[in-house]
């Protein structure tokens, strides 16, 4: 059952993301309509019951309290907050099992239909264009009085006779799709928008209501991407800028494993409030943040205030990438860059095998041939590993080892060349495959 | 049954029906061949069509036939599977294009119509409140009930 209903929802966040449901040419969220659909096929089908009662048939076990009873307790597991208007209708009497709202037009949605969360973003015209957050001829949640006086984005809230506490919500200025699909928290979701990104939560007994988790882990998702923003909340550290910045500088040389890890454990001792960590003290941290910014726990002088070329710091962190890989560059060697640019080890030609010990001498052999062009093995060979951090370094593989020595023998065999190699047998063939 | 004498019953069965006065009591003898013409495209499935068309009048005949019992209607005990996998069906399109050609997949419906957006939402809210519309579900046995 709940895999049907959470492909239901899916169905409705895909139509909710693709097209744009208006009344009267007012836009409306889509989720409401199927909200207002299922609590009135829900109350249509008690009243059907109670209506009809044990005329027809005869069950001992299908009552009509029980079919009461299992229909409010399902609403009340899964949409609280239209429990109130579910009731309202029992106890009206709705008796229509199809939709008596008002009449309904489809539209596919393109750009015109966007609306941001945040007012600053909005045009006149997009806020003009607001999307209703409830039905007006029969709301489907407590009431709503949106305030005008600031040019109607203020909106004033009872506190609803459900069971959810609207309270908590940001004091920002609330507008018509917070938690929707057309909802927009950051940058990242805004650039999104044209490709049906959005935030409406299906599962969500109110679609504009949005879990003090969820809303957290937005927050955070948001902190992620923009790691220039000061944290509001104290947090500190920035698992978007390690995460990301980590993997495009690279590892310095002076972060062994072991100060990786304590470092590590020093920002996430620091998420907790805590930090009791002095082996790092004097460590040069490109990962660190500013501790100013985190503020408090860097009064004790512990963490933070490095010459890091990467600090979060307002100053520096606004450096492009460009800048901070140069700059990380030249501050000192890179290990694991060494590792991935290093020599590549070529299998030889003739034998087949891995050269054990480079001739000393092999780097000035290495050199591409004069006066010969390169052949589509020596390309295949060479793939171009060469460029980039030891472009300079000419390359010592065994393949150009040899190469020079072989060069006579090559232009005197000219295509014997193959026959030669066949006493190596599979070896042979091994390589031309690859 | 070759199509030939299929055809020539079909011509004899048109014959006797339009004979048969109004009034009258049209039935169809046992062992009869005939074939079904929808007027929409449907999907045959126990016995039963179901066309996306008809969405509505399907959840509201379902429902009839939980409130008033077997009496009123045929047995449609296995409904909810067809519409499971339907819905699954529906997902899998949309998601794929929401903007799909509608002539090249007629069981499903177009919710740029209005008739369409009811169509998806009468079965999705009989699968939402599948457990309060299906009588199995208030057996001592059901999993639900002891939930």
């Amino acid at each position: 059952m709940g895999t049907v209903r959470s492909m239901y929802h899916q169905l409705q966040s895909v139509i909710g993301r693709s097209y744009v449901i208006s009344i009267s040419g007012m836009p409306i969220h889509p989720l409401l309509v199927f909200r207002r659909s299922l609590v009135e096929f829900g109350a249509a089908l008690v009243v059907y019951k109670e209506t009809m009662g044990e005329k027809l048939s005869h069950s001992s076990t299908c009552t009509v309290d029980k079919v009461k009873e299992k229909t409010i307790s399902y609403f009340q597991a899964n949409y609280p907050n239209l429990l109130p208007r579910l009731q309202e209708l029992i106890n009206a009497h709705f008796e229509f099992l199809y939709w008596t709202g008002p009449k309904l037009s489809i539209s596919r949605r393109t750009d015109d239909h966007r609306f941001f969360s945040k007012h600053n973003m909005n045009t006149p015209v997009m806020t003009k264009r607001r999307p209703l957050r409830d039905f007006i001829d029969a709301p489907l949640y407590p009431p709503v009085s949106y305030d005008d006086k600031e040019n109607g984005e203020g909106l004033t809230k009872s506190p609803p006779r459900g069971t959810t506490d609207l309270s908590h919500r940001s004091p920002q200025p609330q507008d018509s799709t917070e938690g929707s699909t057309l909802a927009a928290r950051n940058p990242q979701e805004v650039d999104g928008m044209a490709n049906g990104g959005g935030g409406s939560n299906p599962d969500s007994s109110d679609p504009f209501h949005v879990g003090s988790q969820k809303q957290t882990a937005r927050a955070g998702r948001s902190r992620m991407v923009h790691f220039q923003q000061a944290d509001d909340d104290g947090g500190g550290y920035d698992h978007g800028f390690f995460g990301k910045k980590a993997l495009a500088v690279g590892w310095p040389a002076q972060l062994s494993p072991e100060n990786s890890r304590a470092i590590l454990v020093r920002e996430s001792s620091k998420l907790q409030g805590s930090y009791s960590e002095k082996q790092t003290d004097d460590l040069e941290d490109p990962m660190d943040v500013d501790s100013e910014s985190v503020g408090g726990d860097d009064d004790d002088g512990s963490p933070g205030t490095h010459s890091s070329p990467i600090s979060s710091r307002a100053g520096s962190i606004e450096r492009p990438q460009e800048e901070l890989e140069a700059a990380v560059i030249e501050e000192g060697d890179f290990p694991a860059r060494n590792l991935r640019r290093g020599p590549r080890q070529v299998r030889d030609l003739e034998t087949g095998r891995f050269p054990s010990h480079p001739k000393p001498d092999g780097g000035k052999k290495a050199g591409p041939l004069k006066g010969k062009p390169p052949t589509a093995k020596s390309q295949k060979g060479e793939g171009g590993k060469g460029k980039g951090f030891n472009s300079s370094e000419p390359n010592q593989s065994s393949k150009g080892k040899k190469r020079p020595a072989e060069a006579p023998a090559e232009s005197s065999q000219g295509a014997k060349r193959p026959k030669a190699s066949k006493g190596s047998g599979s070896k042979t063939s091994l390589h031309k495959k690859n | 049954m070759s199509w030939r004498r299929f055809v020539s019953f079909f011509r004899l069965y048109s014959q006797i029906s339009t004979n048969i006065p109004v009034t009258g009591f049209r039935y169809m003898a046992p062992n009869t061949p005939h074939y079904i013409l929808t007027v929409d495209d449907a999907i045959l499935h126990g016995r039963y069509m179901y066309s996306a068309s008809t969405s509505q009048a399907t959840s509201i005949g379902f429902v009839h036939t939980f409130v008033n019992g077997y009496g009123i209607t045929s047995q449609v005990l296995d409904l909810l599977t067809f519409l499971r996998r339907e819905m699954a069906m529906w997902l899998r399109r949309y998601k794929e294009n929401p903007f799909f050609d509608r002539s090249e997949h007629p069981h499903v419906p177009d919710v740029e119509t209005a008739s369409g957006l009811m169509d998806v939402m009468a079965v999705g809210n009989m699968l939402e409140l599948a457990t309060t519309i299906d009588r199995r579900c208030y057996l001592p046995s059901s999993l639900a009930l002891k939930e």
